[in-house]
């Protein structure tokens, strides 16, 4: 018994410990610092759909790409989502457009620094949804008034892009401008379109 | 107490299993704790992953990631000094035996909706070591379970730091020579370390 309480103290003890350190280090921490209370996996605008099933299949937003068989096979966890969807092929069309040269449609990459500077749609600014703090002066000015607003992250199963939309939705973007390139870096990459290195000049 | 002891309690005795597990579980603790403390945010995603814990409110999940990779820290270093062993050996128990169940359900939920067999099954546990295949993951942690209670139900001090601050404050529980657990230790020492080695009966009468 008295080895048990002992032990047990000890426990108490090593969790105090862990939880104020854990605590003290992650609100000091500059950068991928957690914040308690905010749900970063909100989707923004909540879904209900008429089957709640666990396995999760197709993204049921209204839109007819849901024909496309390529939502289905490669996305074994694809969370439904409210945002209007945009292709390869014109995402790949508005790189050129004299549009996104004006200023008017912006390319918003929502994955971290590493995968960032190795590798982005050009002109592509970043914004990490989970550390927005830090990013948001970079992309406030370009979003706001913004025409099309096309957000990726890695492509497959990676959902970042979709909290970065509901990130742009709190920045009181219109929810008209927001696309959601579904394929990601992934897709963009594995075309052989052209890509844009380094951390963004700004 | 005149029994021979058994080999396990010998084994015990000596510390040097309790020695060989502390620093062994310690390292991969300190090891998979810094890993996941350095990119907190990885490991939010990957423990989400799980659904076992919900994400609304969010301060269970962002929580966890924000304490479990401290508490491997914190536990990793105090088995490595060999204080509070007890105490940090219990959290990593009850880390495992919280985790691996957790692995092989997500693994048979993926074997059940993705009909992959259970023996290919990989993805990232969020243990630190990446992508990994499950089966071989789940055996190794339980061998780290059996280790740990292992060094849980071990009496032996020796080679720790609590052993110098008993030696300083003593306390009844523990020969203050070896460290060993004993009921009652007589002149704070254990029957091994009170009892002379009796040399006579090695040494031969002289002719």
């Amino acid at each position: 018994m008295k080895a048990l309480k002992k032990t047990a103290i000890e426990l108490l003890i090593l969790g105090v410990a862990g939880l104020l350190i854990a605590f003290i280090t992650n609100s000091v921490r500059a950068k991928n610092s957690i914040k308690i209370n905010k749900n970063y996996f909100d989707i923004g605008l909540t879904v209900k759909t008429p089957t709640d099933s666990v396995s999760f299949d197709v993204n049921t937003a209204g839109n007819t790409d849901m024909l496309n068989n390529e939502n289905e096979t490669n996305k074994p966890y694809h969370l439904e989502h409210p945002y209007q969807e945009i292709k390869y092929d014109e995402v790949f069309e508005l790189l050129n457009d004299p549009n996104t040269v004006a200023g008017l449609n912006v390319f918003v990459d929502a994955r971290n620094d590493e995968q960032y500077n190795e590798g982005h749609i050009p002109g592509a600014l970043q914004c990490d949804p989970y550390n927005v703090g830090l990013y948001i002066d970079n992309i406030i000015d370009y979003v706001t008034g913004a025409e099309k607003i096309v957000v990726y992250c890695g492509g497959g199963d990676c959902e970042d892009s979709i909290f970065m939309c509901r990130e742009l939705i709190e920045m009181d973007v219109p929810m008209e401008a927001i696309y959601l390139f579904v394929g990601g870096w992934k897709e963009w990459s594995d075309n052989g379109s052209p890509i844009e290195t380094g951390s963004s000049e700004e | 107490m005149n029994t021979t002891p058994s080999l396990y309690k010998k084994a015990d005795a000596s510390g040097l299993p309790l020695l060989i597990i502390r620093l062994l579980l310690g390292g991969i603790f300190i090891y998979m704790g810094v890993h996941k403390v350095q990119d907190p945010v990885s490991f939010l995603k990957l423990i989400r992953l799980y659904e076992m814990v919900p994400e609304s409110p969010p301060y269970f999940l962002n929580g966890s990631a924000i304490v479990l990779p401290w508490l491997e820290i914190i536990c990793g270093v105090a088995l490595i000094l060999g204080m509070y062993i007890r105490g940090s050996v219990a959290i990593i128990a009850i880390m495992l035996c919280v985790f691996t169940p957790a692995i092989f359900m997500r693994a048979m939920n993926i074997q059940a909706t993705q009909g992959t067999p259970f023996m290919e099954i990989e993805f990232d546990c969020g243990c630190g070591a990446g992508v990994v295949i499950i089966w071989t993951k789940l055996l190794k942690n339980l061998g780290l379970l059996a280790i740990a209670l292992l060094a849980l139900f071990s009496r032996s001090r020796k080679f720790c730091l609590d052993l110098w601050f008993e030696r300083r404050k003593p306390n009844p529980m523990y020969c203050h020579f070896c460290g060993y657990a004993v009921k009652n230790p007589v002149k704070g020492l254990c029957d091994e370390c009170i009892t002379p080695p009796d040399l006579t009966s090695a040494v031969p009468e002289p002719a």
